[in-house]
Formats: structure tokens, C-alpha cells, sequence
């Protein structure tokens, strides 16, 4: 690949992350301690959380959230 | 009542200040009254590019502290048949030291009485950034094809939205027509849908700017060359004109600047 593509990869990575409200760190710790919170009250399954941050049209946010509980495991 | 434009670009050294000169030289060309407006304080070079430093008398910190008047603080640069103007920046300032209140009312009434006023913008996103959009109609982001300019660049057009300024275009300095055809440059194309505003100019590297800055003749002086056609046809744009800016194909066999002086119609 030519550096002039490589260049212009790398900024669209960037610049998408630039334009967001949150770093990938502070996304991720988010991440995790919604999953902390919730497994306090919830059997929640952490690995599978997905949460997304989407810019809707006018140029505000949308924050959602996938939080699969585990079946239930009580014996009958 | 005229046209307030901003030249900024968020990184420094891609070329405000020559684009601001020339672009006020090939406006004048055209017929326009334009006043330019150096709101670098502290780090004042327009006059210089311009040619016509030793003829400044009071800046703009002087207008700022009330030693002169707006009208005293304009240096006319004599070539253009007094159509071009200047309003100096203070080199022995820091831009925190410009009021906006002051910096306003200094755009308000050369508004009135100018068809341009273009504002050569300090690098950054600080304070003297921020005043010197504050009044603007237009904005020209001016970027060079490398990366931090280019991230940079966004960052300053966010800016430029948040604070309601409409008119955002792009001018694409300093482009290596070798590079370009080697594609070691980031592509006119892919600069467009990164930053996704209006393209209104791409100028090529060219050793006259230098040359001509050292003497203080900006490149729009010169008739008929390559880069004063290239600053004249944007002037042309910013005029209202619409003359087509189209990308350049890379890889054919046809020279490039060929090419490009095709797609822009020069």
C-alpha cells in the first residue's frame, strides 16, 4: 500500500475517534463498571455487554445498551 | 456591508498568511475593496509578506488602547491603486491582550466600509483563534496534504460549526505534484471526504512563494503565472463566480498539472 492511502486510513480512524465524547479508555472503564453496577442486582453475563455510542442527526449522542442476563440457574 | 472571512487552519506554518496576502491582492484584481487584517499579536508577519511593513504606523493593539483610530491604523499598499489595506498586528503583544469587545467594533466599522475583510488567523484554538472567528461570514481552512494538519483541520471546522459559522470551505496548500503521482501524498479526494466541506482551491508547492515573500511581491502581482491564476480563480469563488474545483485522476499519462489546470478551469 502506498503511504499516501495509509495516511488517509490512519486519519479516518483518528478523526472518528476524535469527533467522539469519549476516549476508547474512559468507553471502556464505562463499560465496565455499568457491568459492576448492574451484576449487583442482576446475574448479568459481562463478557457478551455491548454498548454503543452512536452521534444521531443533530449532532447530539445515543447511548445503548445490550445486557444479556444468564438463564436463570435457581434449582427448582 | 461586506464580507467578513476568516483564514485559519488550526496547525501553523501551512500558509495562512501568504494565502490571506494573495487572495487580498486578486480581490482587488477584481475590483474589490479589501482589507486585510493581521490578528496574529505578537507574532506579526502579514506586512512583511505584503511587502509594505515599513509603511505601517499604529497596529491594532493601538486601535485596541485607544492611541488612534480605526482609519489612522490602515496601511494602503500602493500597488492596488488603494483598493488593498492592511490593519497590522502588534508584535510586542500577546493576543490576550486584544478586547473582543475592541476586536468587534474594529471589524464592525471596516465592514461598512470594505467589501472584504479578510482575517489572517493565529495557529492554535486559543483565544486569539477564538476572536479572530468571532465576526466571521465565511471561514477557509487552509490544510496542507500530511496528517496533523489534516486532524487538525477537524478539529477546527468543529469548532467553526459549534459556533454557527455557515460557510466553511477548503483550500489544499502546498501540494507535491510528484508526490502526488507517486501517491506518497494523501489524495485530493480522500483529504475531501475526511473533512467533508466544500473545496474552494488546491495550490501546488511551488519555490516562487518563497521567492516572493523574500521580497515582499506576493505571487498574485505577477501576471499570468501558474499560482496568480490559481489565487485569482478562488478570489473569483469567493466572488460568487462558480467556477467548478473538480479532483485531480492520478495515474494517466497526461502531466498532472495539466490536469489539474483543466479540472479548475484556469
Amino acid at each position: 500500500m502506498k503511504t499516501g492511502k495509509k495516511a488517509a486510513d490512519r486519519l479516518k480512524n483518528i478523526i472518528s475517534e476524535d469527533r467522539s465524547v469519549l476516549s476508547v479508555g474512559s468507553f471502556r472503564v464505562l463499560k465496565k463498571e455499568i457491568g459492576n453496577i448492574l451484576s449487583k442486582y442482576l446475574d448479568i453475563d459481562k463478557r457478551k455487554i455491548k454498548i454503543q455510542l452512536e452521534q444521531t442527526e443533530n449532532e447530539s449522542y445515543n447511548l445503548s445498551a445490550d445486557l444479556p442476563i444468564k438463564p436463570s440457574n435457581k434449582k427448582e | 456591508m461586506g464580507e467578513v472571512i476568516v483564514i485559519t487552519s488550526g496547525k501553523g506554518g501551512v500558509g495562512k498568511t501568504t494565502i490571506t496576502a494573495n487572495l487580498g491582492v486578486s480581490l482587488t484584481q477584481l475590483g474589490y475593496t479589501t482589507c486585510l487584517i493581521d490578528a496574529d499579536i505578537g507574532l506579526r508577519n502579514l506586512d512583511l509578506v505584503l511587502g509594505i511593513e515599513n509603511k505601517v504606523k499604529y497596529n491594532l493593539m493601538d486601535i485596541s488602547r485607544g492611541i488612534c483610530e480605526v482609519d489612522e491604523a490602515i496601511t494602503y499598499d500602493s500597488r492596488s491603486k488603494k483598493l488593498l489595506c492592511l490593519i497590522a498586528a502588534s508584535q510586542g503583544h500577546f493576543k490576550e491582550d486584544l478586547s473582543k469587545e475592541k476586536f468587534s467594533e474594529v471589524i464592525r466599522k471596516l465592514k461598512e466600509k470594505f467589501h472584504y475583510v479578510l482575517i489572517d488567523s493565529p495557529a492554535g484554538i486559543e483565544y486569539g483563534f477564538k476572536n479572530s472567528i468571532r465576526n466571521a461570514d465565511r471561514a477557509l481552512i487552509v490544510v496542507n496534504p500530511e496528517v496533523s494538519s489534516i486532524r487538525d483541520a477537524d478539529r477546527v471546522i468543529g469548532i467553526l460549526e459549534s459556533e454557527k459559522i455557515k460557510k466553511i470551505q477548503l483550500i489544499i496548500n502546498r501540494v507535491n505534484l510528484d508526490l502526488l503521482k507517486s501517491r506518497e501524498i494523501i489524495s485530493l479526494e480522500d483529504i475531501q471526504e475526511i473533512l467533508d466541506i466544500p473545496l474552494i482551491g488546491v495550490i501546488q508547492e511551488d519555490k516562487s512563494i518563497i521567492i516572493s515573500s523574500n521580497s515582499g511581491k506576493p505571487v498574485s502581482y505577477q501576471k499570468e503565472t501558474m499560482l496568480s491564476s490559481i489565487f485569482s480563480s478562488i478570489a473569483k469563488r469567493i466572488s460568487g463566480e462558480t467556477i467548478p474545483v473538480q479532483m485531480i485522476n492520478t495515474g494517466k499519462t497526461e502531466s498532472l498539472w495539466n490536469k489539474v489546470k483543466k479540472t479548475l478551469k484556469i
